[in-house]
């Protein structure tokens, strides 16, 4: 449903306690990547747009945090929704920030 | 006495000394000089936090996740100031890079300040103690109203001077050393203004608060649900502050013979700053539920009904049903 994890540039992380917000519908957080999301099941009908605002709000050991960014619909079924996403507003401070959740940062990425 | 002996600080751990070698949180790392980044304790689970806030992201980390997710390394400046972060957060609401460290942390401290009414309390009483001392008399430390009232009456002065002649004699000090008696009578005096401080504060207030409960109960007979809340606040908080109480109690039995106060002098001010530490770490816990209350009227009304949903939140996330309440004044 999500794809094969292993072909993918940048490795999908599960979630289990995590949201992703969109149009209204707070969705169960499958798995993301730093490009890419998996969220479902979806109860009853979910029209997005090819296009859509979302907010990732993850919860993990490694702390939690709320992410807003734009969404780019792949597939969608009862599953769930698939897609790829970007930061609504991006910064290396922020990309470093998001790649911390998705592993441990690499703190040159802070240096000037 | 050394001035260390006098200032208490003999019980600080070595460790929290090693990491103060700043008295500033200057952290070196990059990841600290975002510019919205500050240390907090968790609202739900009370576990110290970065968090920090960027255009599309707002983020939460555990301060013990930081160490070894932003790479700072074993023993560095930064290792130590994190390690700070956590006995600190005990006394600030909150950190900032570029803060300074409490003083709690680097000597024992308070890095508070207390209105001068409560240092006049601690005088009046500590001079009550010294006049009961001098006529071999049991001292009242409840008899505060009466401490005070007594704590200008020249004659009272006339024998707490008596007193501390008496006083420096019985700590084998010389006559001309008598003002060092006075020096830590002041400074019991001082550390004892922030429980004074806190008594009213904290065990005070939290008291009110539960007078103004029960007080809204007639009010609110016929409101169900805000009846409901009532009776749960009031089951939840009555033992975290019936332990206020008796923390409070606990200084006030430890400090009941004034000379085996001042004989003990560095002892009893670690014990009293012990008991401070504690109280006010409470206090920082349920200062904006206290000071909420200061202004609620005790009638029907939409203030009232706030104030009691607030306080009901606050107790059920703060002290659940079946938890053993955390609190420990050992």
């Amino acid at each position: 449903m999500s794809g094969n994890p292993n072909q993918r540039r940048e490795p999908r992380i599960p979630m289990v306690d995590s949201f992703m917000l969109v149009a209204g519908r707070r969705l169960q957080l499958r798995n993301w990547s730093y490009s890419g999301f998996f969220a479902g099941p979806i109860d009853g009908e979910l029209h997005l747009g090819r296009d859509f605002d979302l907010t990732l709000e993850l919860r993990s050991e490694l702390g939690n945090a709320e992410v807003k960014g734009r969404g780019k619909l792949v597939r969608s079924d009862a599953a769930g929704i698939a897609g790829t996403w970007t930061l609504e507003k991006t910064s290396q401070q922020a990309e470093m920030l998001l790649r911390y959740f998705l592993a441990y940062p690499d703190p040159s990425a802070l240096e000037d | 006495m050394s001035e260390t002996e006098k200032s208490g600080t003999g019980g600080k751990s070595s460790e929290a000394l090693a990491g103060a070698a700043s008295t500033v949180f200057d952290f070196k790392h990059a990841a600290f000089t975002l510019k919205t980044c500050v240390f907090r304790l968790d609202a739900q689970t009370s576990v110290p936090v970065m968090i920090v806030s960027l255009d599309s992201l707002h983020a939460s980390i555990p301060v013990s996740k930081l160490k070894q997710s932003f790479g700072i390394d074993e023993g560095s400046h930064d290792d130590k100031l994190v390690q700070l972060l956590a006995k600190a957060l005990k006394y600030v609401k909150e950190i900032r890079p570029g803060d300074s460290i409490p003083t709690e942390v680097l000597d024992g401290k308070a890095s508070w300040l207390v209105d001068p009414k409560y240092l006049a309390v601690s005088r009046a009483k500590v001079t009550m103690q010294l006049v009961s001392w001098m006529q071999g008399q049991a001292y009242d430390p409840h008899a505060s109203d009466a401490a005070m009232t007594m704590a200008d009456d020249p004659d009272t002065k006339k024998r707490v001077q008596e007193a501390f002649g008496a006083i420096a004699e019985k700590l084998g000090f010389s006559h001309d050393r008598r003002s060092e008696v006075v020096d830590l009578v002041e400074g019991l005096c001082r550390e004892l203004s922030y429980i004074e401080a806190l008594r009213e504060q904290l065990s005070g207030a939290a008291r009110r608060l539960l007078s103004n409960l029960k007080s809204l109960q007639s009010v609110y007979g016929r409101e169900a649900s805000v009846m409901d809340s009532i009776l749960r606040v009031q089951s939840i908080l009555a033992k975290p502050i019936k332990d206020f109480g008796a923390a409070l109690e606990e200084v006030d039995s430890g400090l009941i013979e004034i000379l085996p106060t001042l004989k003990l002098y560095p002892q009893r001010v670690q014990f009293i700053r012990e008991k401070r530490d504690k109280l006010r770490e409470k206090y920082l816990l349920w200062e904006e539920v206290l000071e909420m209350w200061n202004n609620v009227p005790l009638e029907l009304c939409a203030e009232a009904s706030y104030a009691i949903q607030e306080t009901y939140r606050f107790a059920a996330s703060r002290f659940p049903q079946g938890q053993k309440w955390a609190l420990s004044f050992r």
